[in-house]
Parts: structure tokens; C-alpha cells; sequence
């Protein structure tokens, strides 16, 4: 017989991708999320008696996720960075619309990235493959900051633009 | 505002370079508009998910997102490359504490100490410290493998490709191993063993000299580092790895349970100072609370005693088990008597105590204690209500905050 602590671990381990996305929409500064992330945790740690398993565990969870945002922002609502409670809400309501197409769109993803140039390509592993901030990547290759910033913000649009047109053409109608 | 406008904001956005201004404009361009909210919300997935493809090619894991094929495979090439180039500036968890009780500390590579280990938390390679015998903490890796270390014990956890490695310097450590990779066995080095293992729960207790391996689901296989000889231990055998030769090194079927132990000084002791004739003397360390139940670094007076230490037989706990405590005491006052437990053939499973049992000595300062098994209650609300049909572990017998010269000079399980 498994051990509740083990469920939670591997159930979390599973899904904590997810809820960490969502935290990253909410709370732009990478290292706020995380924190925040850690706080969801153990909340749902401590609450995990109360969890029906029958039933999916990521909406379960960001519903706590929602409630530990909008307590971290009550703490820093006068720091710079930090969504007004009403845009947060209206952002969380656009999360519970666009959940059902996000794995959808993650699968059209894969198709697009094919689709990127070899320079291109270059450009993605330097941002995301190694040092982990554009200004870390330009720094340690010698690429000028702004051409990496800008073939970024250049490469992010085009690939957002074509997984709209994969969803469309799987007959997507929010695509 | 034209859209690129918005992506603009969104790139400065994601790459942390956005300034107080921009961010307001940026809200004022989210605030009341659906579309570019959605906008919003696809972008920032976009970025979390070329961070987890920048992650994830290297490893090759990608389960669910299929094989990248042609041309992406340069630029996987490079990522691999830089990945591994990151990945060692940068550490990587490797575990998630599931749960903690009492003082704990995790030491990092940059040497710096953690000891808010908080279930949840998630740690890279490092090493673990457990401090004082009541201590214990669980983890448990991504593929659902799971540890316990308790007691004082340190142990080192780290990933050699893909290969889990676990240095027990000393102390006790419990793993419940899911079945791992073939050729990428879970290893397990102390001083005077190695143990490896595809899938299986086992108890590993060692100290500078000696290793003790129990198993009691699957097999292990050990090698005693002395003279590198192997033995297999399957399901309900132990094997003692000791680096003086004369000690036998076979693997045996594990002792059958008794219901009566009597403790025998010094050999049993595990936290106390031991005079000869006079018994084991409390000595002072430091508690503090569970994450459940934070407290204040407290101080206690403890003697802490092993009942299967060695090869002895495990002690069941029975419906009528009673510890007897036999001591001296300066004056009357509260102790505290407790234990922890393994599950029956398992790992670590509880701990149960009596608080503030009143103490009267008598004119020559000693005092007697028979307590039954149903008086004492599980220390957290996860443990089993009762320890009937659990194995005994360690046991103590403490006073909290104040020394009351408190001596134990003998304890005894038994129906």
C-alpha cells in the first residue's frame, strides 16, 4: 500500500510543471514564482487529506496557487512588477479558458520548432539552452545583447504565429 | 497598440529586462481585453516551454513531446553541449524533501548549510545530516524512489549519469528503490560496503567500521570493501559488511521477531554518557520542531538506547508489550519516554511518546517506570495510531529544558 506523503510526491512531481507556469503568468520575476511555488507546495502538502483523487490534481492545485498569489501580492503590492488584483483575476479566468487547448498547442509546438532556421535555432539554444538570461548568453558569447533580444522577440512571434495556424488547421476554434 | 507592440513588451517581459514603465503599460494594454490576455497567457507558455525544451533535448526524456528529427538535431546538439556546460555551474534538484522532523541540515556544493527543509522544498546533490537520534528526513527522487535518514547520520546524495549514489557516511538510511534503469543500478556506499540495487526496500545502518544491509523486498547485491568479497541478499536476509575479516560476511536469513528485550550497557547505547555500574547518564542536545509543528530550538536531556543494534532479533510491539524504565534522579520530575518504530520486514514507520511522566525517587534517588504499550500516542497525526505490529527501533527517556540528573540503568520490553 503506498504512503500518502509518496502520492503527493509523485503527484506533484508530475504536475508541478503546470503549476509552475501558471505562477510565471501570474507573477512576471521568475524568482517570485519560484518562491510562491514553494509556498503552493507545501499548502498542498497540507492539505492533501482533503484531495478527491478521483478528480484532476491541476485544477485542484491552481485554485490554491490563485489563493497564494493574491496573498504574495497583498505583501508586495507596492513593489514594482506586480499585477493589479483585478488584471490578476481576469488572467487566472483566461488560464481556465485556455487550459483544454494549452497541450494542443505544446504538441503544435514541436512541429514549429522544425521549422526555425539553423541561425534561428542558434539563437533558442543560446537563450534557453545555456546560461539562462539573454544577458547571461550575450555576455558569455560575445553576441551583442540587442541582436540576441531582438532575433528572440522575432523568433518567439513567429513561432506563436505558426502554432495558430497548425491549431487552425486541426480545426481549432479558439486558435 | 499594434500587436508587435505588445509582443515587444511581452519579450521584455520574459527576459527580466522590462522597466516599471513599460510593465504599466504593458498592464494597461492587458487590463479589460480578452485577446490580449490570451496573447499574454500563450506567450508566457511559449517561454516556459522553450526553457523545458532547453532542458529536456539533452537528457533525451522527451516523452511527451516525441523526437525532434532533422535539422533541430544541430541545435540539439548545441543545447546538449551548453546544457551540460550550465548544468555544471548550475545545480540541479535531485530530490524533494517529503517530509522532516527535528534538527536536519543539507550542505550544498557551495558549502553553505539549509536547515528549513520544509516538505516540498526540493534539493540538488549535496549532503544530508540528520543530528541527533530522534532526527529523521524523508525524500524522494523524480522516479518516485524514496529514502528515509534517521538518527545521527550523514549521507551524500548525488547523480552520476543518471545514476543515483548515495555515501551513507554513517547512521541509518531506509530505501525504497523503484526499479531503476538497467546498467544504472542505485548505488549505495558506506565505509566498509557497497550495495547495488535495480528495485527493492532495504535498511542500511553503518558506522566507521561496519555495515549492516537488510532487506526485505528484492534483492541486493554487497560487496565488502575489505576484500571486495559479493554476496547477494534477497527478501528477509541481513548481511554485516565489517572491515575487520574475522567477522562473518554471509548473508542470512533475518532473525525471527521476539517480544522481550532487555537493554545491555554500553553496547546499546546511542546518545548518553555510560559509567560503568551506574548506567547511561541523559545528555544534553538541541530539538526543534517538525514543519507541521515549529517550535523554538529547544533543549533536552536525553539516553537514547538501540535494541537492534547487531544482528539481535527485531522486537515486535504486541497489544501487551510494557516498557520498563529503571534510573536514578536527582529529584521528582516529569520525563518523557518514547520510541520509534520500522514497519514489520520495512522502513521507518512512526514515533510515539508519554510526555511529562511525573518521576519520584526514592530515598536512595532510584526510581522505576512500567508503562504499557497503549499509553503512549503517535508524535504526528501521519503515524499509525498504534505501533501494535511495528518493530522497535530506538527509544528514549529524556527531561525537557532542565537536568534532573536523569540516569537510566536499565529498560526492558516485554509482555
Amino acid at each position: 500500500m503506498s504512503h500518502p506523503t509518496t502520492d503527493f510526491v509523485r503527484c506533484w512531481t508530475q504536475h508541478q510543471n503546470e503549476v509552475a507556469r501558471y505562477l510565471h503568468s501570474m507573477v512576471p520575476r521568475a524568482a517570485d514564482a519560484a518562491e510562491i511555488l514553494q509556498d503552493v507546495s507545501v499548502l498542498l502538502w497540507e492539505k492533501w487529506d482533503q484531495y478527491d483523487q478521483s478528480r484532476p490534481f491541476v485544477p485542484w492545485a491552481i485554485r490554491f496557487a490563485y489563493l497564494e498569489v493574491l496573498k504574495w501580492r497583498q505583501k508586495h503590492a507596492r513593489e514594482k512588477l506586480v499585477f493589479s488584483e483585478s488584471l490578476l483575476e481576469q488572467i487566472h479566468t483566461r488560464h481556465e479558458e485556455e487550459a483544454p487547448v494549452m497541450e494542443a498547442r505544446r504538441k503544435a509546438l514541436e512541429g514549429c520548432l522544425e521549422k526555425l532556421n539553423e541561425q534561428q535555432r542558434k539563437w533558442v539554444a543560446l537563450r534557453y539552452g545555456a546560461y539562462g538570461s539573454i544577458k547571461a548568453s550575450a555576455e558569455k558569447t560575445g553576441v551583442s545583447m540587442h541582436k540576441l533580444y531582438y532575433a528572440l522577440e522575432k523568433i518567439r512571434a513567429q513561432l506563436l504565429d505558426c502554432v495558430e495556424q497548425a491549431l487552425r488547421k486541426e480545426g481549432w476554434s479558439d486558435a | 497598440m499594434p500587436e508587435t507592440n505588445l509582443d515587444t513588451l511581452l519579450a521584455r517581459l520574459v527576459d527580466e529586462t522590462i522597466t516599471e514603465a513599460e510593465f504599466e503599460k504593458l498592464e494597461r494594454m492587458l487590463a479589460n481585453d480578452p485577446d490580449a490576455q490570451r496573447r499574454y497567457v500563450h506567450y508566457i507558455d511559449l517561454h516556459a516551454d522553450l526553457q523545458e525544451v532547453g532542458e529536456v533535448v539533452p537528457v533525451k526524456t522527451r516523452s511527451r513531446r516525441g523526437a525532434m528529427a532533422g535539422l533541430f538535431a544541430l541545435a540539439a546538439a548545441l543545447m546538449l553541449t551548453l546544457f551540460f556546460l550550465w548544468q555544471a555551474a548550475t545545480p540541479k534538484p535531485l530530490v524533494q524533501v517529503v517530509d522532516a522532523d527535528g534538527p536536519v541540515r543539507w550542505l550544498g556544493a557551495s558549502g553553505l548549510a539549509d536547515t528549513e527543509l520544509q516538505p516540498g522544498k526540493r534539493l540538488p546533490g549535496g549532503t544530508l545530516e540528520t543530528l541527533t537520534p530522534g532526527s529523521s528526513i524523508e525524500l524522494a527522487f523524480d522516479d518516485g524512489t524514496t529514502l528515509v535518514l534517521s538518527g545521527r547520520s550523514v549521507l551524500m546524495i548525488s547523480l552520476v549519469e543518471n545514476q543515483k549514489v548515495l555515501r551513507l557516511r554513517q547512521g541509518n538510511l531506509s530505501v525504497q528503490a523503484e526499479k531503476q534503469e538497467p546498467g544504472h543500478p542505485l548505488l549505495v556506499f558506506t565505509p566498509s560496503s557497497e550495495a547495488a540495487v535495480l528495485g527493492t526496500q532495504f535498511n542500511v545502518k553503518a558506522d566507521a567500521f561496519s555495515t549492516r544491509v537488510t532487506v526485505n523486498e528484492g534483492l541486493v547485491r554487497v560487496k565488502r570493501i575489505a576484500d571486495s568479497q559479493v554476496q547477494e541478499v534477497a527478501a528477509d536476509q541481513q548481511v554485516v559488511a565489517a572491515l575487520d575479516l574475522d567477522t562473518e560476511f554471509t548473508a542470512t536469513p533475518r532473525r525471527k521477531t521476539v517480544t522481550h528485550w532487555q537493554s545491555e550497557l554500553p553496547r546499546d547505547q546511542l546518545q548518553g554518557r555510560w559509567k560503568p555500574g551506574a548506567g547511561l547518564r541523559a545528555m544534553p542536545h538541541l530539538w526543534k520542531g517538525t514543519a507541521e509543528e515549529p517550535t523554538s530550538p529547544i533543549l533536552l536531556y536525553s539516553a537514547v538506547f538501540d535494541p537492534s543494534v547487531g544482528k539481535r532479533s527485531p522486537v515486535l510491539l504486541t497489544e501487551s508489550t510494557r516498557l520498563t524504565v529503571h534510573g536514578r534522579i536527582d529529584r521528582a520530575h516529569p520525563v518523557s519516554v518514547g520510541f520509534g518504530t520500522n514497519r514489520a520486514r520495512g522502513g521507518p514507520i512512526g514515533k510515539y511518546a508519554m510526555q511529562g511522566v511525573r518521576v519520584t525517587p526514592d530515598k536512595e534517588g532510584r526510581f522505576s517506570l512500567d508503562l504499557p504499550l497503549s499509553d503512549f500516542s503517535p508524535k504526528r497525526t501521519r503515524f499509525p495510531s498504534s505501533p501494535v505490529g511495528q518493530e522497535i527501533d530506538w527509544l528514549w527517556i529524556q527531561t525537557v529544558k532542565v537536568d534532573a540528573g536523569l540516569v537510566v540503568e536499565r529498560v526492558e520490553l516485554g509482555e
